[in-house]
């Protein structure tokens, strides 16, 4: 598979200081991965650079095969790697759900037919057909930002990269905007970066990244990144639950795999145990 | 002795109006002093209503709310006192920061309630003491501080009032898992230095089971459970069943429960899980 | 404050919602044009008859009519009673120094149904269109404008996000008040410039977040490929169709035949 987004050796620099520093990565077309790292890491900079919201100080960054500096390509670049953001409030420009949806074909130049029928599989893909013709501020927060998501599928992009979607929403609205997250990954192949604070949803990657200081600490699958506990503490982060769990049960002497770090599999583990004790 | 009490209180937006919204209804309950309480309940379960009853940012449509036995609303021209027993910590409150100083914004407070200025002095100092805010931040712009910072610095803001009661509406919400432990800790270290009351609206059960040792949930707009931590993580399954998460142990072992595996499921932290998981393994429940 | 929704916007689906919102803009004007050109009892009246099958058809409660009336009621009584008193003509009856003409009476009939009549039409002109409606309408009406180099597209989106701005900074207002109130401000008492002073910790903060939601909307915006308004196409693109040259036809056949009911000796 090719390379959808890839930074080569990427420094970005506010004045003296270097928010990130050396960045190398690649992601994958199809790809889900995580971003994670304490609040000042430079993840925000980090997908702000993918589709050329900021140009790097030195290095180059590359969306499906176009230079993010080169800015007859900016359209294109945002049209491949769409953005959502941490605030759902502050994403929406319109004050009927269809017209926000509608905003980017709007701006692209479409026919208004072709809109149409982007905004209705948009919105379909999140689940929000009921609340096509609603105003934004009437909707919760988890609605309000699966409608940021959906006029981001209105671009028909091929990887959305998510800084903090589920900050600030309740845990039903979390649930449910991953969900949708998970889903276009799965069923339409979309390339997910996503840039979060909860290890849950990062455990559902296939890859995770970990920024410390503007540097790439960590970038391993969930199994891996999550079974080194100390190391996680010390970058600033924890382990999910089931993992904290599973190594109190590791030192009481059962035989478990470190690695564990969905609830599932934990209790699968735990009943094959217990099958093979009886 | 400082107890905040609810009698049969409710709150209705916009009340004899066509499009009025009973939010809560019925609420009786007390918050002893020195109690750590946790509410939860979903979104539009009637939590934020309910805490800004608690120091009468809203007046209860029906019932009423007493602070040490005195009903606040009797006498309105106390009413401003009596509030003021009650902190209120609203989501995200570095919102509320305005001042050219930390300092400043901390002090905002006891200035208004009249304190001379060797006593605003001393609560500044103690308040940002118990959030950990350096000297050198108290002379910064609350605007130059990073985002757990400023959380930290509005946070004292309402703590330098000396509340006897300290309400906080999702203190952790949009912070890394750093910030979140400070916060938590800085909390759970005020409630133990100071025996005062704290109450902790949260979404996270992990949280407060590890943290309160007593829960409130709401739902729908009145009571469901207010108990213990214990007697309350003990109806796990009718919990799961209204659509509210439970402690991430709790859930694991609720599904070994039904899959077979002996263990108990009034627990909800990670060290009380592994225990009675290794016991049923060890078979030290026969011995 | 939180349900607050600007304008009156009653959702429905009549002829008149139907409408192309220029032709709903345009016809209200030309109506309250009309109503300034009649100068007969009749002609109000079956003016007022006009508007009052509008708001048949649209089906809106007889309530709400009353409801957005209620505010001019004093100004209607005020002129009424200036127009009762002061024109002179045949007397009908007089007490005092007081007397009450034909023409007075006649005057102030004309005066108050000239404004029901105004205020009726306006009202059913936002009942039936939605704010952003109208600000599509006016972009599309000065849309010449911009040959001249007036921005109008860039003027209508601000428009728009003021609209969908709105609501959310009330919110916002409401949750700092309430912070603020937690930390003792004194925000309902005091005298003028104590009550101003009061207002800081609101504002401030108010201002703070007005600019931080511009910035991250600007970059929202940006990344949604916004390049300012050329070359921009709408989902719902405003189309003028049969039903709009029908409504059109029949406001201008009823205008003219109130017109020639004008020539009546009445």
């Amino acid at each position: 598979m090719n390379n959808l987004i890839r930074f080569d050796n990427v420094t970005f620099s506010y004045g003296s200081r270097n928010v990130l520093e050396n960045i190398d990565l690649e992601v994958r077309e199809g790809e889900f991965l995580a971003v994670l790292g304490y609040n000042g890491s430079g993840k925000s900079t980090l997908a702000k650079l993918i589709n050329g919201i900021l140009v790097p100080t030195s290095g180059k960054v590359y969306v499906d095969g176009m230079d993010t500096s080169d800015e007859n390509m900016l359209a294109e670049i945002r049209k491949t790697a769409g953005m959502v953001f941490q605030n759902p409030d502050n994403q929406i420009v319109a004050t009927i759900v269809e017209e926000d949806i509608a905003f980017a074909p709007e701006n692209l130049g479409l026919d208004p037919a072709e809109i149409r029928v982007r905004v209705d599989d948009a919105i379909k893909a999140v689940g929000l057909e009921k609340h096509i013709k609603d105003a934004p501020h009437k909707l919760s927060g988890g609605q309000k930002q699966r409608v940021a998501i959906a006029g981001v599928l209105a671009m028909q992009p091929r990887c959305i990269i998510l800084d903090e979607p589920t900050a600030m929403l309740d845990p039903k609205g979390r649930s449910l905007v991953m969900g949708v997250i998970e889903r276009l990954n799965r069923e339409k192949g979309i390339t997910i970066i996503l840039i979060t604070h909860f290890m849950e949803e990062a455990a559902l990657a296939d890859r995770i990244m970990i920024l410390s200081d503007g540097r790439v600490a960590v970038n391993d699958t969930p199994k891996k990144v999550f079974s080194d506990r100390d190391r996680m503490i010390s970058l600033g982060l924890e382990v999910p639950p089931v993992t904290e769990l599973t190594l109190n049960l590791i030192r009481n002497g059962l035989p478990l795999e470190k690695d564990t770090i969905h609830p599932e599999e934990l209790i699968d583990s735990l009943l094959k145990m217990k099958e093979e004790e009886a | 002795m400082s107890t905040l009490r609810l009698e049969n209180a409710g709150f209705t937006y916009q009340k004899g109006m066509p499009d009025e919204k009973t939010a809560v209804s019925g609420v009786s309950l007390t918050f002893e002093e020195g109690d750590f309480v946790g509410i939860i309940g979903h979104t539009g379960s009637g939590k934020s209503t309910l805490i800004q009853m608690l120091n009468g940012l809203l007046r209860p449509t029906e019932g009423r709310v007493f602070i040490d036995g005195d009903d606040i609303w009797d006498d309105r021209s106390k009413l401003r006192e009596k509030r003021f027993k009650v902190g209120l910590v609203l989501q995200y409150p570095e919102y509320q920061l305005f001042e050219e100083t930390v300092r400043k914004d901390i002090a905002f407070g006891p200035k208004n309630l009249g304190l001379s200025e060797e006593e605003i002095d001393s609560r500044v100092r103690e308040a940002a003491g118990f959030l950990r805010i350096p000297d050198e931040l108290l002379e910064r712009s609350p605007f130059d501080l990073s985002g757990g910072e400023k959380r930290r610095a509005a946070i004292a803001g309402v703590l330098a009032m000396r509340p006897e009661v300290l309400v906080l509406d999702e203190p952790t919400a949009g912070l890394d898992p750093r910030g979140r432990r400070d916060i938590l800790d800085v909390i759970k270290n005020y409630h133990e230095t100071e025996k005062k009351t704290v109450i902790l609206v949260s979404h996270s059960m992990d949280d407060v089971a590890r943290y309160a040792n007593k829960v409130l949930v709401m739902n729908g707009g009145s009571v469901l459970y207010y108990d213990s931590v214990a007697e309350v993580f003990k109806h796990a399954l009718e919990l799961r069943e209204t659509g509210l998460n439970i402690p991430t142990v709790t859930g694991i072992l609720l599904t070994l429960r039904e899959r077979g595996l002996a263990v108990d499921t009034d627990i909800y932290t990670p060290d009380a899980a592994a225990q009675t998981i290794t016991e049923t393994f060890r078979g030290r429940r026969s011995e | 404050m939180r349900d607050i929704t600007l304008g009156q916007y009653i959702n429905g689906d009549s002829v008149i919602h139907r409408l192309d919102p220029r032709v709903r803009l345009i016809l209200t004007l030309a109506y309250i044009i009309v109503l300034f050109m009649f100068n007969t009892l009749l002609q109000m009246v079956l003016a007022l008859i006009f508007i009052l099958l509008a708001y048949a058809l649209v089906k809106i409660p007889a309530k709400m009519l009353l409801k957005s009336l209620k505010p001019i009621i004093p100004i209607i009584l005020f002129t009424s009673v200036l127009n009762m008193f002061f024109i002179k003509g045949d007397v009908i009856f007089s007490f005092w120094k007081i007397s009450v003409t034909k023409q007075g009476l006649y005057y102030a009939a004309m005066m108050s149904l000239r404004v029901i009549c105004l205020i009726a039409s306006s009202s059913l002109l936002t009942y039936t269109s939605t704010p952003i409606q109208l600000t599509s309408a006016l972009e599309s009406l000065f849309s010449p404008l911009s040959r001249i180099g007036l921005p109008v597209n860039d003027l209508a989106m601000m428009m728009t996000i003021a609209l969908r701005f709105i609501p959310t900074l009330l919110e916002e207002t409401d949750k700092i008040m309430a912070a603020q109130k937690s930390r003792g401000a004194n925000l309902d008492t005091g005298n003028f410039i104590q009550r101003a002073k009061a207002l800081t910790p609101i504002l401030i903060p108010l201002f703070v977040s007005a600019f931080r939601r511009a910035d991250e909307l600007a970059l929202a915006m940006e990344c949604r490929c916004y390049n300012g308004g050329e070359g921009r196409t709408r989902l719902n693109a405003l189309r003028i169709r049969g039903l709009d040259w029908i409504a059109a036809a029949v406001f201008t056949a009823c205008c003219v035949m109130v017109f020639l009911a004008g020539r009546l000796p009445l």
